[in-house]
């Protein structure tokens, strides 16, 4: 990166045949083939080595950062008559999904973009919730544990990260539908049921399950670095178990926390298929909405909008939470 | 036994609950599996009868079956670019230093931040409009740039506590740097890089809401199938699809575990 940056900086302008003349004078003709060869060779490797990184990042900007920044444009134009769409500059989309008004059975409503927006955000806090309080008790167990199948008990809490996510999801479908596990275990009981599909709870009961590994294996991570002495000390000086647990155990186990939690947000607000398989209508989340508005309505400028819209509530509150807690927790370094 | 644990009511209890957390972990996936031997049309609970009818159906289906070479070939590729370009830029972030080394090292964590569904449409629209096909090669890239973050962490982590002075051993006894790399490198960070193509190929094989955007009909991969068929009709030929996916995605990466006894599960968490 440097390098390339060294030269262009230095690199003397040259017009008309000045720039002939320079060329002839520097090329491999003049300084004869294996001078050129050698100097080739060594340039080569100088801009191996200084392109490693450079791959990774060239890879990002190309295939990420450029179609986001496609998006960006695009967000900015508008859907014509068949689809297409117009490149004239409007804020059309984004004055559509955040100020203007949508009436439901004649009611003027909130903006439902909007609503659809909040009720991700509010699923994602409820799940991030959920997973912690879940969470910390096998990872609190994990990383205390002296029995010696613990690799086997953390290899069960990886494994069903690698089952395909749709599976995991799907699996839902069997225990909570009307001819589901659930229905049969009440039915046991004596409880009739209906099944507990297509609600808040189904999609937030799928999000904690299929989350809880993110939050499992950070907290354990913490909680294993804990030097059994602070715990002992603290209780030496008379501290109660609990009020060992909440002055040393909880606060430094914290980092792992930090860590699971944003993580478990960021990826339940932006699920896709907890809603579309577990929900009904009424739990459409944005991803949902920007897939509808892409796939079926074919409206591309108004899906950028509402994935930019997205994006940038999501990052602010990453950028909020990482000025408390510091986000290198999540990725190390 | 550490003090906090000498209290063995608390400690017991703490380990209930843990076992019930499994219980809701694991519990769903053996249902699936259970149900999909099930003798009857509907997936119902608890299963009535034992028949392999509904694998008969899914080997039966070329549909299926393409579905599935789809999804093993792009998962494969997947792997394959994501290590490579995993590796060579892991290599650089870790050896090597320059300017906003920081900021340009969590642009390749981004696709991990990003809901999948942003990703797929970003990438079909600008593909798309630049004139490319919704072919294999777009389902690799995306697949790639999914998948290229968790390369990258499990090699990084490998290459921190690689030792270079073996390098410099190596180098001293006269080896170029290719036989350098080739001959210490490689095999010394080999775990790390096959635990990441591992979990590569796992999430790749996996992915559905990206995919969703990239396919046409003919590179429909296994996980869009599944999804047609739970929307469309729930029959229990989902269930022995998904364990036969469970089994690839699954039992492979166990296998390869016990067989080359590299904790390549572990590594990759």
């Amino acid at each position: 990166m440097s390098d390339s940056r060294a030269t262009d900086g230095g690199e003397v302008r040259r017009t008309g045949i000045d720039r002939y003349r320079h060329r002839i004078r520097t090329s491999t003709l003049r300084a004869g083939p294996a001078l050129g060869a050698i100097r080739f060779l060594k340039r080569r490797k100088r801009l191996l080595t200084a392109t490693q990184a450079g791959l990774g990042i060239a890879w990002m900007a190309v295939f990420l950062l450029a179609p986001l920044l496609y998006v960006l444009t695009l967000s900015f134009w508008q859907r014509g008559p068949g689809g297409v769409v117009v490149q004239e500059l409007t804020l059309g989309n984004y004055h559509e999904i955040l100020l203007q008004n949508v009436a439901i059975f004649g009611l003027e409503v909130s903006n439902i973009y909007l609503i659809i927006l909040w009720q991700s955000l509010k699923i994602g806090l409820l799940t991030t919730v959920a997973t912690l309080v879940l969470g910390y008790i096998p990872g609190y167990f994990l990383g205390r544990t002296e029995s010696r199948y613990r690799t086997i008990l953390l290899l069960l809490v990886i494994l069903p990260f690698w089952v395909p996510l749709i599976i995991r999801y799907y699996a839902w479908i069997l225990v909570l539908g009307n001819q589901g596990m659930a229905t049969a275990i009440l039915g046991l009981f004596g409880l009739e049921s209906g099944g507990f599909l297509y609600s808040e709870l189904a999609v937030v009961t799928g999000l904690v399950q299929v989350l809880l590994p993110f939050m499992i294996l950070p907290i354990y991570n913490s909680v294993n670095k804990i030097d059994d002495e602070y715990v002992e000390s603290a209780k030496t000086m008379g501290a109660s178990p609990l009020r060992a647990f909440y002055e040393v155990t909880l606060p430094l186990s914290l980092p792992g926390i930090s860590a699971g939690s944003i993580l478990v947000f960021i990826l339940a607000v932006g699920s896709f298929m907890a809603p579309a398989l577990l929900g009904g209508p009424a739990q459409t989340m944005v991803a949902n909405l920007i897939t509808q508005t892409f796939g079926q309505s074919f409206d591309w400028p108004l899906a950028s909008a509402m994935a930019m819209v997205y994006l940038v509530v999501l990052f602010a509150l990453i950028t909020v939470f990482n000025r408390f807690v510091g986000l290198e927790e999540v990725f190390g370094e | 036994m550490t003090p906090l644990l000498s209290d063995s009511r608390r400690w017991q209890a703490i380990k209930g609950a843990s076992g019930l957390l499994y219980l809701f972990l694991l519990l769903p996936l053996i249902v699936v599996v259970l149900i999909s031997f099930t003798p009857t049309q509907y997936p119902n609970f608890p299963p009535r009868g034992f028949s392999l009818q509904w694998y008969a159906s899914f080997f039966g289906s070329e549909r299926l079956l393409d579905a599935l070479v789809n999804s093993l070939v792009v998962a494969a590729g997947s792997a394959v670019v994501a290590g490579v370009v995993g590796l060579i830029s892991a290599l650089g972030f870790v050896r090597r230093d320059f300017e906003y080394k920081n900021v340009l090292s969590s642009l390749l964590f981004l696709p991990m931040l990003i809901s999948p569904v942003v990703i797929g449409v970003a990438l079909t629209a600008f593909l798309t409009s630049i004139g490319m096909e919704k072919n294999y090669l777009l389902l690799i890239i995306g697949h790639s740039t999914l998948v290229l973050p968790y390369v990258f962490v499990t090699v990084r982590a490998q290459l921190f506590g690689f030792d270079r002075s073996l390098e410099e051993a190596a180098r001293t006894m006269g080896a170029n740097e290719l036989e350098t790399f080739v001959e210490v490198t490689l095999p010394t960070i080999m775990p790390g890089l096959a635990a990441g193509m591992l979990l590569a190929f796992v999430i790749s094989f996996g992915e559905f809401t990206a995919t969703q955007f990239w396919i046409q009909p003919e590179t429909v991969t296994a996980p869009i199938e599944i999804y047609t068929m739970v929307r469309t009709s729930l029959t229990p030929e989902i269930n022995a699809m998904a364990t036969i996916l469970m089994v690839i995605t699954v039992g492979i990466p166990l296998a390869l575990d016990v067989l080359l006894g590299k904790n390549l599960i572990l590594r990759s968490a």
